[in-house]
Protein backbone atom coordinates (compact mmCIF):
# COMPACT_ATOMS: atom_id res chain seq x y z
CA UNK A 1 0.00 0.00 0.00
CA UNK A 2 1.35 3.38 -1.00
CA UNK A 3 1.21 6.08 1.65
CA UNK A 4 1.12 9.67 0.39
CA UNK A 5 3.00 11.67 3.03
CA UNK A 6 2.24 15.00 1.38
CA UNK A 7 -1.53 14.42 1.33
CA UNK A 8 -1.60 13.22 4.96
CA UNK A 9 0.50 16.18 6.06
CA UNK A 10 -1.86 18.64 4.32
CA UNK A 11 -4.88 16.93 5.93
CA UNK A 12 -3.25 16.99 9.39
CA UNK A 13 -2.28 20.65 8.95
CA UNK A 14 -5.82 21.57 7.86
CA UNK A 15 -7.29 19.72 10.85
CA UNK A 16 -4.84 21.43 13.22
CA UNK A 17 -5.73 24.86 11.83
CA UNK A 18 -9.48 24.08 12.09
CA UNK A 19 -9.21 22.90 15.72
CA UNK A 20 -7.01 25.89 16.65
CA UNK A 21 -9.50 28.27 15.00
CA UNK A 22 -12.45 26.70 16.84
CA UNK A 23 -10.61 26.92 20.18
CA UNK A 24 -9.61 30.53 19.49
CA UNK A 25 -13.18 31.52 18.58
CA UNK A 26 -14.36 30.18 21.95
CA UNK A 27 -12.23 32.71 23.83
CA UNK A 28 -14.92 35.20 25.02
CA UNK A 29 -13.21 38.39 23.77
CA UNK A 30 -12.44 36.93 20.32
CA UNK A 31 -15.92 35.36 20.13
CA UNK A 32 -17.61 38.69 20.97
CA UNK A 33 -15.47 40.66 18.51
CA UNK A 34 -16.07 38.13 15.73
CA UNK A 35 -19.83 37.92 16.32
CA UNK A 36 -20.13 41.70 16.54
CA UNK A 37 -18.23 42.14 13.26
CA UNK A 38 -20.28 39.43 11.54
CA UNK A 39 -23.60 40.82 12.83
CA UNK A 40 -22.57 44.32 11.67
CA UNK A 41 -21.72 43.03 8.20
CA UNK A 42 -24.88 40.95 7.86
CA UNK A 43 -27.26 43.33 9.62
CA UNK A 44 -28.47 45.24 6.52
CA UNK A 45 -29.58 41.98 4.87
CA UNK A 46 -31.00 40.52 8.09
CA UNK A 47 -32.88 43.69 9.07
CA UNK A 48 -34.56 44.04 5.69
CA UNK A 49 -35.39 40.34 5.49
CA UNK A 50 -36.96 40.50 8.96
CA UNK A 51 -39.10 43.53 8.00
CA UNK A 52 -40.06 41.94 4.68
CA UNK A 53 -41.05 38.75 6.50
CA UNK A 54 -43.33 40.67 8.89
CA UNK A 55 -45.02 42.36 5.91
CA UNK A 56 -45.37 39.09 3.98
CA UNK A 57 -46.79 37.33 7.02
CA UNK A 58 -49.36 40.12 7.55
CA UNK A 59 -50.40 39.86 3.88
CA UNK A 60 -50.90 36.08 3.99
CA UNK A 61 -52.66 36.18 7.35
CA UNK A 62 -55.16 38.77 6.02
CA UNK A 63 -55.54 36.74 2.81
CA UNK A 64 -56.32 33.61 4.83
CA UNK A 65 -59.01 35.50 6.76
CA UNK A 66 -60.70 36.95 3.62
CA UNK A 67 -63.51 34.35 3.69
CA UNK A 68 -64.57 35.20 7.21
CA UNK A 69 -64.33 39.01 6.91
CA UNK A 70 -68.12 39.51 7.14
CA UNK A 71 -68.40 37.56 10.40
CA UNK A 72 -65.30 39.23 11.77
CA UNK A 73 -66.68 42.68 10.89
CA UNK A 74 -69.92 41.95 12.79
CA UNK A 75 -68.00 40.60 15.76
CA UNK A 76 -65.66 43.61 15.79
CA UNK A 77 -68.60 46.05 15.73
CA UNK A 78 -70.01 44.32 18.80
CA UNK A 79 -66.63 44.53 20.46
CA UNK A 80 -66.34 48.25 19.60
CA UNK A 81 -69.61 48.90 21.42
CA UNK A 82 -68.36 47.09 24.51
CA UNK A 83 -64.94 48.76 24.23
CA UNK A 84 -66.44 52.28 24.11
CA UNK A 85 -68.06 51.68 27.48
CA UNK A 86 -64.76 50.41 28.82
CA UNK A 87 -62.90 53.44 27.44
CA UNK A 88 -65.18 55.78 29.36
CA UNK A 89 -64.45 53.88 32.56
CA UNK A 90 -60.73 53.67 31.72
CA UNK A 91 -60.44 57.44 31.23
CA UNK A 92 -61.42 57.98 34.84
CA UNK A 93 -58.95 55.32 35.96
CA UNK A 94 -56.24 56.88 33.75
CA UNK A 95 -56.57 60.25 35.47
CA UNK A 96 -56.37 58.57 38.85
CA UNK A 97 -53.41 56.46 37.65
CA UNK A 98 -51.49 59.50 36.35
CA UNK A 99 -51.95 61.20 39.65
CA UNK A 100 -50.66 58.13 41.50
CA UNK A 101 -47.68 57.75 39.14
CA UNK A 102 -46.65 61.32 39.71
CA UNK A 103 -47.08 60.88 43.41
CA UNK A 104 -45.19 57.60 43.64
CA UNK A 105 -42.59 58.20 40.86
CA UNK A 106 -43.59 55.01 39.06
CA UNK A 107 -43.59 56.41 35.51
CA UNK A 108 -41.71 54.12 33.17
CA UNK A 109 -40.07 57.02 31.32
CA UNK A 110 -39.04 58.50 34.62
CA UNK A 111 -37.28 55.37 35.83
CA UNK A 112 -35.89 54.16 32.52
CA UNK A 113 -34.11 55.39 29.42
CA UNK A 114 -36.01 53.68 26.64
CA UNK A 115 -33.73 52.80 23.73
CA UNK A 116 -35.41 51.85 20.47
CA UNK A 117 -33.85 48.74 18.93
CA UNK A 118 -34.48 46.94 15.66
CA UNK A 119 -34.79 43.15 15.71
CA UNK A 120 -32.14 41.66 13.42
CA UNK A 121 -32.88 37.95 13.75
CA UNK A 122 -33.61 34.98 15.94
CA UNK A 123 -31.15 32.38 17.19
CA UNK A 124 -31.25 28.99 15.48
CA UNK A 125 -31.53 26.99 18.69
CA UNK A 126 -33.40 28.93 21.33
CA UNK A 127 -35.83 31.74 22.10
CA UNK A 128 -33.12 34.35 21.69
CA UNK A 129 -33.50 37.50 19.59
CA UNK A 130 -30.67 39.60 18.18
CA UNK A 131 -31.17 43.39 18.37
CA UNK A 132 -29.06 46.21 16.93
CA UNK A 133 -28.16 47.96 20.19
CA UNK A 134 -25.12 46.92 22.21
CA UNK A 135 -22.72 47.98 24.93
CA UNK A 136 -21.76 51.09 22.93
CA UNK A 137 -25.39 52.20 23.37
CA UNK A 138 -25.08 51.63 27.16
CA UNK A 139 -27.08 48.42 26.96
CA UNK A 140 -26.17 45.96 29.73
CA UNK A 141 -26.98 42.35 30.51
CA UNK A 142 -30.10 42.01 32.63
CA UNK A 143 -31.95 45.05 31.26
CA UNK A 144 -35.62 44.58 30.43
CA UNK A 145 -36.73 44.49 26.81
CA UNK A 146 -40.27 45.73 26.24
CA UNK A 147 -42.69 46.40 23.39
CA UNK A 148 -44.40 49.66 22.45
CA UNK A 149 -47.54 48.33 24.18
CA UNK A 150 -45.57 47.92 27.41
CA UNK A 151 -45.46 44.17 27.04
CA UNK A 152 -42.40 42.37 28.34
CA UNK A 153 -40.38 40.65 25.61
CA UNK A 154 -37.47 39.43 27.78
CA UNK A 155 -34.15 40.64 29.08
CA UNK A 156 -30.69 41.30 27.66
CA UNK A 157 -28.71 38.08 28.01
CA UNK A 158 -25.45 39.08 26.32
CA UNK A 159 -24.08 42.25 24.81
CA UNK A 160 -21.64 42.90 21.98
CA UNK A 161 -20.36 46.33 20.94
CA UNK A 162 -23.23 47.06 18.55
CA UNK A 163 -25.63 44.16 19.12
CA UNK A 164 -27.27 42.29 21.98
CA UNK A 165 -28.91 38.94 22.52
CA UNK A 166 -32.34 39.05 24.16
CA UNK A 167 -33.50 36.02 26.15
CA UNK A 168 -37.26 35.96 25.58
CA UNK A 169 -39.55 35.15 28.53
CA UNK A 170 -40.24 31.80 26.88
CA UNK A 171 -36.55 30.81 26.72
CA UNK A 172 -35.58 27.81 28.81
CA UNK A 173 -34.44 28.62 32.34
CA UNK A 174 -36.03 32.08 32.40
CA UNK A 175 -38.04 32.65 35.62
CA UNK A 176 -39.47 35.59 37.56
CA UNK A 177 -42.49 36.47 39.68
CA UNK A 178 -45.77 37.54 38.07
CA UNK A 179 -49.27 38.58 39.05
CA UNK A 180 -52.35 37.05 37.48
CA UNK A 181 -55.45 39.27 37.20
CA UNK A 182 -53.55 41.84 39.27
CA UNK A 183 -53.72 39.93 42.55
CA UNK A 184 -52.62 36.28 42.35
CA UNK A 185 -48.87 35.64 42.69
CA UNK A 186 -47.05 33.00 40.68
CA UNK A 187 -43.66 32.09 39.25
CA UNK A 188 -43.30 32.23 35.46
CA UNK A 189 -40.94 29.73 33.88
CA UNK A 190 -39.86 29.70 30.25
CA UNK A 191 -40.14 26.25 28.69
CA UNK A 192 -38.50 26.94 25.33
CA UNK A 193 -40.08 26.69 21.89
CA UNK A 194 -42.25 29.78 22.45
CA UNK A 195 -43.94 28.23 25.51
CA UNK A 196 -44.08 29.43 29.12
CA UNK A 197 -46.02 28.37 32.21
CA UNK A 198 -46.76 29.81 35.63
CA UNK A 199 -46.28 27.61 38.68
CA UNK A 200 -46.60 27.97 42.47
CA UNK A 201 -50.12 29.46 42.27
CA UNK A 202 -52.20 29.03 45.41
CA UNK A 203 -55.00 26.48 45.04
CA UNK A 204 -57.42 28.94 46.59
CA UNK A 205 -56.92 31.41 43.73
CA UNK A 206 -59.82 31.59 41.30
CA UNK A 207 -58.44 31.90 37.79
CA UNK A 208 -60.06 31.90 34.40
CA UNK A 209 -58.82 31.61 30.83
CA UNK A 210 -58.06 35.07 29.42
CA UNK A 211 -56.94 36.62 32.72
CA UNK A 212 -54.11 39.08 32.15
CA UNK A 213 -50.64 38.40 33.53
CA UNK A 214 -48.31 41.21 34.57
CA UNK A 215 -44.79 41.42 36.01
CA UNK A 216 -44.68 41.22 39.79
CA UNK A 217 -42.75 43.40 42.19
CA UNK A 218 -41.17 40.81 44.50
CA UNK A 219 -37.97 40.25 42.53
CA UNK A 220 -37.45 43.89 41.57
CA UNK A 221 -36.17 42.69 38.21
CA UNK A 222 -38.73 44.18 35.84
CA UNK A 223 -40.90 47.27 36.24
CA UNK A 224 -44.10 46.19 37.96
CA UNK A 225 -47.19 45.99 35.80
CA UNK A 226 -45.55 45.21 32.44
CA UNK A 227 -47.87 42.98 30.45
CA UNK A 228 -46.65 39.40 30.10
CA UNK A 229 -49.64 37.77 28.38
CA UNK A 230 -52.91 36.02 29.16
CA UNK A 231 -53.92 32.71 30.73
CA UNK A 232 -54.31 30.03 28.02
CA UNK A 233 -55.10 26.95 30.13
CA UNK A 234 -55.37 26.11 33.83
CA UNK A 235 -54.01 22.87 35.31
CA UNK A 236 -55.25 21.82 38.71
CA UNK A 237 -54.62 18.46 40.31
CA UNK A 238 -55.57 17.08 43.75
CA UNK A 239 -52.15 15.45 43.92
CA UNK A 240 -50.34 18.79 43.63
CA UNK A 241 -50.03 21.49 46.26
CA UNK A 242 -50.22 24.32 43.73
CA UNK A 243 -52.04 24.94 40.48
CA UNK A 244 -50.29 25.96 37.28
CA UNK A 245 -51.29 27.73 34.09
CA UNK A 246 -50.12 27.83 30.49
CA UNK A 247 -49.81 31.32 29.04
CA UNK A 248 -50.17 33.06 25.69
CA UNK A 249 -47.27 35.55 25.65
CA UNK A 250 -48.17 39.15 24.75
CA UNK A 251 -44.95 39.43 22.77
CA UNK A 252 -45.30 37.78 19.37
CA UNK A 253 -41.97 37.29 17.60
CA UNK A 254 -43.70 37.01 14.25
CA UNK A 255 -45.35 40.44 14.58
CA UNK A 256 -42.45 42.29 16.19
CA UNK A 257 -40.37 44.82 14.26
CA UNK A 258 -38.85 46.88 17.04
CA UNK A 259 -38.49 46.73 20.81
CA UNK A 260 -37.39 49.07 23.58
CA UNK A 261 -34.51 48.35 25.92
CA UNK A 262 -35.33 49.74 29.34
CA UNK A 263 -31.96 51.01 30.57
CA UNK A 264 -32.11 51.99 34.22
CA UNK A 265 -31.27 55.56 35.14
CA UNK A 266 -30.80 54.38 38.69
CA UNK A 267 -27.22 53.06 39.13
CA UNK A 268 -28.73 50.17 41.13
CA UNK A 269 -30.70 49.02 38.11
CA UNK A 270 -27.71 47.44 36.37
CA UNK A 271 -26.70 45.73 39.61
CA UNK A 272 -30.16 44.28 39.99
CA UNK A 273 -29.87 43.06 36.42
CA UNK A 274 -26.51 41.41 36.98
CA UNK A 275 -27.70 39.76 40.21
CA UNK A 276 -30.62 38.35 38.27
CA UNK A 277 -28.35 37.21 35.48
CA UNK A 278 -26.07 35.38 37.91
CA UNK A 279 -28.98 33.66 39.62
CA UNK A 280 -30.60 32.83 36.28
CA UNK B 1 -16.37 24.25 -11.79
CA UNK B 2 -16.36 27.34 -9.56
CA UNK B 3 -19.97 28.07 -10.53
CA UNK B 4 -21.20 24.59 -9.64
CA UNK B 5 -19.57 24.91 -6.22
CA UNK B 6 -20.55 28.53 -5.61
CA UNK B 7 -24.26 28.04 -6.28
CA UNK B 8 -24.81 25.48 -3.48
CA UNK B 9 -22.78 27.62 -1.05
CA UNK B 10 -24.89 30.71 -1.87
CA UNK B 11 -27.97 28.51 -1.44
CA UNK B 12 -26.67 27.50 2.01
CA UNK B 13 -26.14 31.11 3.10
CA UNK B 14 -29.67 31.93 1.90
CA UNK B 15 -30.91 28.98 3.99
CA UNK B 16 -29.27 30.46 7.11
CA UNK B 17 -30.92 33.83 6.53
CA UNK B 18 -34.27 32.07 6.02
CA UNK B 19 -33.71 30.23 9.28
CA UNK B 20 -33.06 33.32 11.39
CA UNK B 21 -35.38 35.86 9.77
CA UNK B 22 -38.16 34.26 7.70
CA UNK B 23 -38.86 31.02 9.62
CA UNK B 24 -40.00 32.71 12.88
CA UNK B 25 -42.67 34.58 10.91
CA UNK B 26 -44.02 31.86 8.63
CA UNK B 27 -44.00 29.41 11.55
CA UNK B 28 -46.68 31.61 13.13
CA UNK B 29 -49.33 30.68 10.58
CA UNK B 30 -47.97 27.64 8.71
CA UNK B 31 -47.05 25.68 11.83
CA UNK B 32 -44.62 25.92 14.72
CA UNK B 33 -42.82 22.80 13.43
CA UNK B 34 -41.31 24.97 10.67
CA UNK B 35 -39.22 26.75 13.27
CA UNK B 36 -37.72 23.44 14.36
CA UNK B 37 -36.47 22.51 10.90
CA UNK B 38 -32.82 23.37 10.46
CA UNK B 39 -32.87 24.40 6.79
CA UNK B 40 -29.12 24.85 6.69
CA UNK B 41 -28.27 21.42 8.10
CA UNK B 42 -30.86 19.90 5.79
CA UNK B 43 -29.30 21.61 2.76
CA UNK B 44 -25.83 20.36 3.79
CA UNK B 45 -27.15 16.79 4.06
CA UNK B 46 -28.76 17.09 0.60
CA UNK B 47 -25.51 18.36 -0.92
CA UNK B 48 -23.47 15.58 0.71
CA UNK B 49 -26.08 13.09 -0.43
CA UNK B 50 -25.96 13.99 -4.11
CA UNK B 51 -22.33 14.86 -4.68
CA UNK B 52 -19.68 12.49 -6.07
CA UNK B 53 -18.09 10.09 -3.59
CA UNK B 54 -14.74 11.84 -4.03
CA UNK B 55 -16.26 15.34 -4.06
CA UNK B 56 -15.29 17.97 -1.48
CA UNK B 57 -18.37 20.18 -1.72
CA UNK B 58 -19.99 18.36 1.23
CA UNK B 59 -17.05 19.32 3.44
CA UNK B 60 -17.15 22.92 2.21
CA UNK B 61 -20.92 22.99 2.85
CA UNK B 62 -20.41 21.64 6.38
CA UNK B 63 -17.80 24.33 7.04
CA UNK B 64 -19.80 27.25 5.63
CA UNK B 65 -23.18 26.29 7.11
CA UNK B 66 -21.53 25.25 10.40
CA UNK B 67 -19.85 28.65 10.61
CA UNK B 68 -23.09 30.54 10.00
CA UNK B 69 -25.11 28.33 12.35
CA UNK B 70 -22.48 28.80 15.08
CA UNK B 71 -22.76 32.53 14.55
CA UNK B 72 -26.47 32.44 15.44
CA UNK B 73 -26.33 29.63 17.98
CA UNK B 74 -26.14 29.66 21.78
CA UNK B 75 -23.91 26.59 21.82
CA UNK B 76 -20.10 26.76 21.93
CA UNK B 77 -18.43 27.99 18.76
CA UNK B 78 -17.66 25.05 16.49
CA UNK B 79 -20.58 22.89 17.65
CA UNK B 80 -22.40 23.01 14.32
CA UNK B 81 -19.19 22.73 12.27
CA UNK B 82 -18.31 19.52 14.15
CA UNK B 83 -21.87 18.11 13.98
CA UNK B 84 -22.21 18.77 10.24
CA UNK B 85 -18.69 17.47 9.51
CA UNK B 86 -19.57 14.23 11.33
CA UNK B 87 -22.84 13.94 9.38
CA UNK B 88 -21.03 14.51 6.05
CA UNK B 89 -18.35 11.97 7.04
CA UNK B 90 -21.03 9.41 7.91
CA UNK B 91 -22.88 9.96 4.62
CA UNK B 92 -19.66 9.64 2.64
CA UNK B 93 -18.63 6.53 4.57
CA UNK B 94 -21.98 4.80 4.04
CA UNK B 95 -22.09 5.75 0.35
CA UNK B 96 -18.50 4.68 -0.26
CA UNK B 97 -19.01 1.31 1.37
CA UNK B 98 -22.59 0.34 0.60
CA UNK B 99 -24.49 2.60 -1.85
CA UNK B 100 -24.42 3.76 -5.46
CA UNK B 101 -26.42 6.90 -6.30
CA UNK B 102 -26.45 9.31 -9.28
CA UNK B 103 -24.20 12.33 -8.70
CA UNK B 104 -24.90 15.91 -9.86
CA UNK B 105 -22.00 17.93 -8.42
Amino acid sequence: MKISFGKNFTLAAALFVAVAAILAFNIPSINSAFKNAAYSALNPVQKNLWLASVGTRDFFVSLGKAGSLGDENRRLKEQIGAAQAQIAAAQNIKKENEFLRQALNLGLEKDFDLKLAQIAGKSVDGDILIINKGSKDMVQAGMAVITARKGLAGKIAKTYDNFSEVAMITSEGFSFDVKIAGEVDGLLKGLGGGEAAIDLISKDAELKVGDSITAGSLGGIFPEGLLIGTVKAIHESDAKTFQSVEISPAFETAEARQVFVAAGKDPMASQIGSVFLNSH
Amino acid sequence: MVKTRAIPIIFLIAAVFCQITVAPHIAGFLGVWLEWINFCALATVIIAFFERKSGRLGWAAAGVSGLFLDLYSQKFFGFWIIVLAIIVALIKFVFKKYVRVPSFW
